[in-house]
């Protein structure tokens, strides 16, 4: 019943309503109305049945008036002459004729001999005449006197002889109503009659009293009113149910339907969140004004959503205005571009012009915002205050953002104020290195040339010459150190030029390799070059270069037996080059140190440990990154170049 | 039955004698032993009805019987026509044709039967049913 819709509702309401009512008549009708019609068929029949009894009787009369007239006809007095000249008989004959229906007319004499009859040969055994009409099993006898002459003396009877069984003729079946005869002597013909019928039955008065006059009415006929009004009830219900259709048609198109709109309507908005949807509204009636009540509702929804979407844009850019705030703060490059763009933003944000700077307090304001360096938890030196008079815009919590502000100014100087520090102590310390390299190579680069000179010169002996190629191997060493500390100087002060350009890379591999090949193959190792052909990097070819160099020298450093590899794999934001020997490899603790300066591991070899440093500071400046893997001693390592394309 | 028969063979018997001496009877017990033939019109016009004390009762043969002629043309002496017309007259004034019987035999029967009553015949019918001779016309 919840499911249901209204339609439906209203629908089974009026069919049960009238369906109730047309229960109820029905009821009635069958019950009640059938019993006053079955009383009344009954009264009918029995008034019927009394005419009919009249009928008969009637007819019985009137064959007494005939069998009178015959007797007294002046012809029945030849009943004395024996009737020699066949007068009566043929006169008897005639009237029989007339009468049909196998009467039989027979004139007795006095003594009870039958002197004429209007048949021949009669059969019927005549019972002696004991008053005007005697009955005698199937036949009525009708006896009346023959009198004559002056002293109008009895000369004889004429009797009238009927069968009775043709009483029925004087019985009407017609239109469904029925009468018929019944008797344990005489053979009545038989009458058909249908199954259902009402039927009442009732003897007959004398002489005929052994005779039972019946009269029966056929049902369908009796009850043929209640049937045309079940007819007409059906037909008045249909058309009820056909109307009531109609009326839900009405009512679902003027009612439901627009209730349908409604909350279609807010399923849609529910949905969609679409305020800007509006209904027609069709009708001035409750439903209507209803749906005027729901527009309106959603036209206030939709302006307060409007609003409160307004206000949070508001918030937004005064949220948006307080980072673009602070972000210029922090942009600012010295203390007195900081305080400058914090007082001219100040001004913006409250909307008012009166903010002002003031070196030395005190000073007369609304708000102070005092801009104090911390150098330690104690002591704080003041910078001064930026002064703010009537501001016009009202921020929540002025007091707490001033603050902030004051906080925020004060740090960012700290800040600049820092980071100059800090430059000018790199600076130094580059240029410190640099020149030193510079005034150390100048020497060694001496030491060198003078000793080479020394060892092309044959004068000396073997001995001398063996000392002169150790200076020569040991300047040679330093040399190398001072540059690859001059490297390391460079690439932290950041003046290590880069040049971008496109490059092949297995090019580049194979100049590397030219390089590298001569040392391997002293050494007994092959290096394979797997990197795949026509890819194009955008890199400084130099420092790419220097990064594989170093990446291959290691392992050919490190492998004292094996092959050496070298493969690229690509993605769609990478390219790694990858270097694999099998050589002796490096315990897991030391993976994790192997990029640090001045480190090496616990097989040390040549060199002072700045190589891989250095690889992994161009490869940050090339956009890559190195990495080292090894599964332990003596498992080889791989190293892998990763560098993001862009 | 008996009678019946009777009857038949009569009939047999006196068809042929048509002719013969016309004659009114009645049986024995007719009061009177004879009518003039002015009594005798006088009771068939039904002029008198009584004769001592009795009522008496003519009848009358049915017209196309020659005795019926003979008996118009010699006693009651007055042609059909007239006498139709007598009837018609006197029906108003209640009075009513003698009884007609068919048959010379019925008539004789008739008579043998029924007290008071009179009618014509020949003789020898008459005489062959034992009835009283009342006229005898004198031709």
């Amino acid at each position: 019943m919840r499911n249901l819709s209204i339609k439906t509702k209203i629908f089974l309401t009026f069919v049960l309503i009238i369906m109730a009512g047309y229960g109820f008549i029905y009821l009635y009708i069958l019950n009640y109305e059938k019993k006053i019609l079955l009383e009344k068929e009954m009264r009918s029949l029995q008034s019927e049945m009394s005419s009919d009894t009249k009928e008969l009787f009637k007819y019985i009369e009137f064959l007494k008036k005939e069998s009178s007239f015959m007797a007294s006809l002046e012809v029945m007095e030849d009943i004395v002459i024996n009737d020699i000249d066949r007068r009566i008989a043929t006169i008897l004959r005639k009237k029989a004729k007339d009468l049909g229906e196998e009467i039989i007319f027979v004139a007795r004499d006095a003594a009870g001999k039958t002197v004429a009859a209007s048949i021949e040969g009669l059969e019927v055994k005549l019972p002696s005449v004991t008053g005007e009409t005697q009955t005698l099993r199937e036949y009525l006898f009708i006896n009346y006197p023959i009198k004559m002459g002056p002293q109008n003396r009895t000369v004889g009877y004429l009797t009238t002889i009927y069968p009775l069984k043709n009483l029925s003729y004087r019985l009407r079946n017609a239109n469904g109503i029925y009468s018929w005869l019944t008797s344990d002597f005489i053979d009545f013909e038989p009458v058909k009659i249908p199954s259902d019928t009402i039927e009442i039955s009732k003897k007959l008065p004398p002489p005929l009293d052994y005779i039972t006059l019946h009269r029966a009415v056929d049902k369908s006929i009796a009850f043929s009113t209640i049937n045309h009004v079940q007819t007409l009830m059906g037909i008045v219900f249909a058309v009820m149910v056909a109307l009531t259709t109609l009326f839900l048609f009405f009512v679902s198109r003027n009612i439901l339907s627009p209730l349908k709109s409604l909350y279609e309507t807010a399923d849609y908005i529910i949905k969609t969140g679409d305020y800007s949807k509006q209904i027609a509204v069709t009708s001035n009636d409750e439903i209507g004004r209803l749906t005027q009540i729901f527009n309106r509702l959603i036209s206030k929804t939709d302006e307060s959503i409007k609003s409160l979407e307004e206000k949070s844009k508001e918030y937004e850019e005064s949220l948006i205005d307080l980072i673009e705030f602070f972000n210029t703060i922090t942009k600012t490059d010295s203390a007195y571009a900081t305080i400058t763009v914090a007082t001219r933003e100040l001004k913006r944000l409250l909307k008012t012009p009166d903010v002002e700077f003031v070196e030395y307090p005190p000073y007369e304001a609304d708000y102070v915002v005092p801009i104090e360096l911390g150098k330690g938890k104690d002591s704080k030196e003041s910078r001064g205050a930026i002064y703010i008079r009537s501001p016009q815009k009202r921020l929540k919590d002025l007091e707490r953002f001033l603050e902030s502000v004051s906080k925020m100014i004060s740090l960012q100087i700290e800040r600049i104020e820092l980071t100059k520090k800090l430059e000018e102590t790199l600076k130094a310390k580059s240029s410190f290195l640099s020149s030193m390299s510079h005034e150390l190579k100048t020497p060694i680069g001496s030491i060198l040339s003078l000793s080479q000179y020394l060892m092309s010169n044959s004068s000396l002996g073997e001995s001398e010459i063996e000392t002169i190629a150790k200076i020569e191997r040991s300047a040679d060493h330093l040399l190398k150190i001072i540059e690859d500390i001059l490297t390391i100087a460079k690439a932290d002060s950041g003046t290590i030029e880069v040049e971008f350009g496109k490059h092949e890379i297995k090019t580049l591999t194979e100049e590397v390799l030219d390089i590298l090949n001569p040392v391997a193959e002293a050494k007994g190792l092959k290096i394979y070059n797997r990197v795949e052909k026509d890819i194009f990097l955008n890199t400084d070819p130099k420092l790419f270069k220097m990064v594989l160099i170093n990446l291959i020298s290691n392992a050919i450093k490190f492998t004292p037996k094996g092959d050496i590899k070298i493969y690229s794999e690509k993605t769609a934001q990478t390219l790694s080059l990858i270097v694999t020997d099998e050589g002796i490899g490096m315990d897991k603790e030391d993976v994790k140190n192997v990029f640090e300066e001045f480190f090496q591991g616990r097989n040390r070899k040549e060199g002072i440990g700045l190589g891989l440093s250095i690889a992994k500071k161009f490869a940050a400046l090339l956009n890559g990154e190195l990495s080292l893997h090894s599964e332990g001693i003596g498992k080889g390592t791989k190293a892998i170049f990763k560098i993001k394309l862009s | 039955m008996k009678k019946a028969k009777a009857v038949i063979l009569l009939l047999i018997l006196c068809g042929c004698s048509m002719a013969g001496d016309l004659v009114v009877a009645a049986n024995s017990n007719f009061p009177v032993s004879s009518l003039s033939k002015k009594m005798i019109k006088k009771i068939y016009l039904d002029k008198i009805r009584f004769l001592k004390g009795k009522k008496i009762y003519p009848i009358n043969m049915s017209g196309k019987s020659p005795l019926r002629a003979r008996f118009e043309k010699n006693i009651l002496n007055m042609p059909r026509t007239e006498l139709e017309r007598y009837w018609l007259k006197s029906h108003y004034m209640g009075h009513r044709p003698p009884k007609v019987l068919k048959s010379k035999e019925a008539v004789a029967l008739f008579l043998q039967k029924v007290d008071n009553s009179l009618g014509y015949l020949d003789k020898t019918t008459a005489e062959e049913f034992g009835l009283k001779i009342l006229y005898e016309s004198d031709r």
